[in-house]
């Protein structure tokens, strides 16, 4: 038996008072945990389904031109010859990056002139995986793509020129046949007309060769600036973030994890609270014993730690059992939600940070109290009333 | 030598024109060995002259001396070694820990601290509830005992730690006559084996058992009598 004892006691004591308490702290807990894997597992989910909404990241060749402006309007661009990059270099130098777990679409593009009925038409070598991946709003799936060589016209394109599905477009004397005429999309893919880049390259005999190359990158584990900094590593090719694509997801994505900390913010304020009227009832109710450890010569420091260490016995198994409790339900949760966790092993950190997260909690909101305790006058504690 | 020397003590409560001088320069000196009584009304400033000579509270004003020794410009840890060595206290209630059996709380003073209570300690507490008549109940819940033998219990308590002097506030202010007796006895007997006493009570006859009586009234001291 120690100074300990008597905290240990004091709970068991009132054990029903113990126990009501523990399971509020105890849920308040577990929200936090909770909350806190939801909103990181959503977070990603988000982002890897945002990103299909368009690129972040764009590749293209070494400056070749300078744009003119005179008194500040824009004159267009001056160039001096059509350059273009190498595909197999430069996909491979965007997929070999550190942060490559972080590359959810590589797609390469030939930007060619073709011609309809005397009429120019603009084409676009795409790789159809990746184009596909990237424009999940079009009514076309990977698996539609049955022949080695397919095309597809976007809607304005097709309306304009009268192309339907069946009818030729011929780039360099050979003719490509249309096989799906897309639904309008309200983007620039209304006035292309798309086709498999390998065809592409071979009938206009630029082998290997595409104009630019468009990157869609994850960038909620690590900045897009890093991400664009080891491309250029790798590559001589100009590499550019589209910020204001990155800023718009980061954003929405922020925005959940900002209101996510804001309930866990809330709820740990509540715990506090609740905690220090506990404990303050608690020495509320025990003046008198408290007088008397005073009167047999308990130290000051002696009743703060009673006190506290009360606070911190209940706060030791909330935590253990918060941090479990929150835990599995962010697992229920998730998978209700259909989001899949990658990594499933428990993270014995995030819960030695729980624990200590409830024994800082209580131990603040015990700290008053137990101050209040330990500055009891025994005689004024001890006195008839 | 004196055990306790105080010279024109003063207590007053609150401030402005609801100060009560609760002890009004009061001076007294008491032998080692002594047993004094301190007997007058309610409301005449009894307990808190005793919380003042038991070093519970300190005076207003005055001077205050524990063998010789200044208590009132004390550390805070002399104070508490002096409580948990040489000063006993009881009062007219117990205030033992209700989850605690009779020998835990009389071990109490000894679980002030993270190192365990030791065997020489179950010992001593055993033998203090001997000395007060509890042999054999040394496992029961205060609410397992009578009133007299909770009181018994504090008294095992405050004499564990053997020390000089016990003050009794009204020990047996809520006990039958039959068991207040008891415990009066109980006091004598403790006194003559060389405990000093100061003990407050409500009833003449107790007073009896004391060696020397004083009489309170308005905070100050009417009567001293040997
Ligand atoms: N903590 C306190 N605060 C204010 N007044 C007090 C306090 N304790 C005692 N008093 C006052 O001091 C006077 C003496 O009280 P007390 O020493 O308890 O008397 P007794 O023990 O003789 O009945 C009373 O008038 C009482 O109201
Ligand atoms: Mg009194």
């Amino acid at each position: 038996m120690n100074l300990f004892t008597i905290s240990f006691r004091n709970i068991q004591r009132r054990p029903l008072r113990a126990v009501l308490f523990s399971v509020v702290f105890i849920a308040g807990l577990a929200a936090v945990v909770g909350l806190h894997y939801v909103s990181i597992h959503i977070g990603q989910s988000m982002e890897e389904k945002l990103s299909r909404f368009g690129a972040n990241v764009m590749i293209l060749p070494k400056e070749n031109s300078h744009s003119v402006s005179y008194g500040g309007v824009q004159l267009g661009s001056l160039s001096y010859a059509v350059t273009y990059l190498n595909e197999t270099e430069t996909v491979y130098a965007v997929r070999s990056i550190e942060f490559n777990k972080n590359i959810s679409a590589v797609a390469p593009k030939l930007i060619v002139t073709g011609d309809y009925n005397g009429e120019p038409v603009l084409l676009a070598g795409v790789d159809w995986e990746q184009e596909i991946f990237l424009n999940p709003a079009w009514d076309i799936l990977e698996e539609d793509i049955k022949t080695p060589v397919y095309t597809i016209a976007g809607y304005s394109v097709a309306d304009r020129f009268g192309i339907n599905i069946g009818t030729d477009i011929s780039v360099n004397e050979t003719a490509l046949k249309v096989d799906h005429i897309l639904a309008e999309n309200g983007d620039d893919s209304d006035n292309l007309i798309f086709t498999t880049l390998s065809n592409l390259q071979s009938v206009t005999g630029s082998i290997n060769k595409v104009n630019f190359i468009e990157v869609a990158a994850l960038c909620s584990a690590c900045p897009i600036d890093d991400i664009v900094s080891q491309i250029s590593a790798n590559t001589d090719a100009q590499v550019k973030a589209l910020q204001s694509v990155v800023k718009q997801r980061m954003y929405t994505i922020g925005f959940v994890e900002m209101l996510v900390w804001c309930i866990i913010l809330i709820i740990l304020t509540a715990s506090v609270l609740m905690m220090a009227l506990f404990m303050l009832s608690s020495v509320n109710e025990r003046k008198k014993e408290i007088g008397i450890m005073r009167a047999v010569g308990y130290s000051k420091p002696s009743i703060f730690t009673a006190i506290c260490a009360e606070a911190a016995i209940l706060a030791i198994l909330s935590g253990i059992a918060g941090y479990i409790a929150g835990y599995f339900t962010s697992v229920k949760v998730l998978a209700v939600m259909d989001i899949v966790i990658n990594d499933n092993k428990i993270p014995v950190e995030d819960a030695l940070i729980t624990i200590g997260v409830a024994l800082f909690i209580a131990v603040a909101a015990a700290a008053v109290p137990a101050l209040k305790a330990a500055r009891l006058n025994p005689a004024e504690a001890l006195s008839g009333l | 030598m004196n055990i306790i020397t105080a010279n024109n003590i003063s207590k007053v409560y609150g401030n402005g024109d609801s100060a009560v001088k609760a002890v009004d320069d009061v001076s007294l000196e008491l032998e080692k060995g002594e047993f004094l009584c301190i007997l007058g009304r309610s409301g005449s400033g009894k307990s808190t002259l005793l919380n003042l000579l038991a070093a519970l509270d300190k005076p207003t004003c005055g001077k205050l001396y524990f063998n010789g020794r200044d208590i009132i410009n004390i550390s805070g840890g002399e104070l508490n070694k002096l409580r948990r060595k040489q000063i006993a206290v009881i009062f007219q209630f117990h205030h033992l820990l209700p989850y605690f059996t009779a020998e835990e709380n009389v071990l109490l003073p000894c679980m002030n601290g993270i190192t365990p209570v030791k065997n020489e300690h179950r010992n001593t507490a055993r033998a203090s509830l001997d000395i007060v008549g509890l042999s054999g109940k040394h496992n029961r819940l205060p609410n397992q005992l009578s009133g007299g033998e909770q009181q018994r219990v504090a008294i095992a308590r405050a004499i564990c730690s053997s020390p000089e002097i016990l003050f009794a506030d009204e020990p047996t202010g809520s006990l039958d006559k039959e068991t207040g007796d008891s415990i009066i006895a109980l006091l004598s007997e403790l006194n003559k084996k060389g405990l000093t006493i100061v003990m407050i009570t409500h009833q003449q006859d107790y007073a009896a058992a004391a060696d020397r009586i004083i009489n309170m009234e308005n905070g100050k001291i009417k009567i001293n009598s040997y």
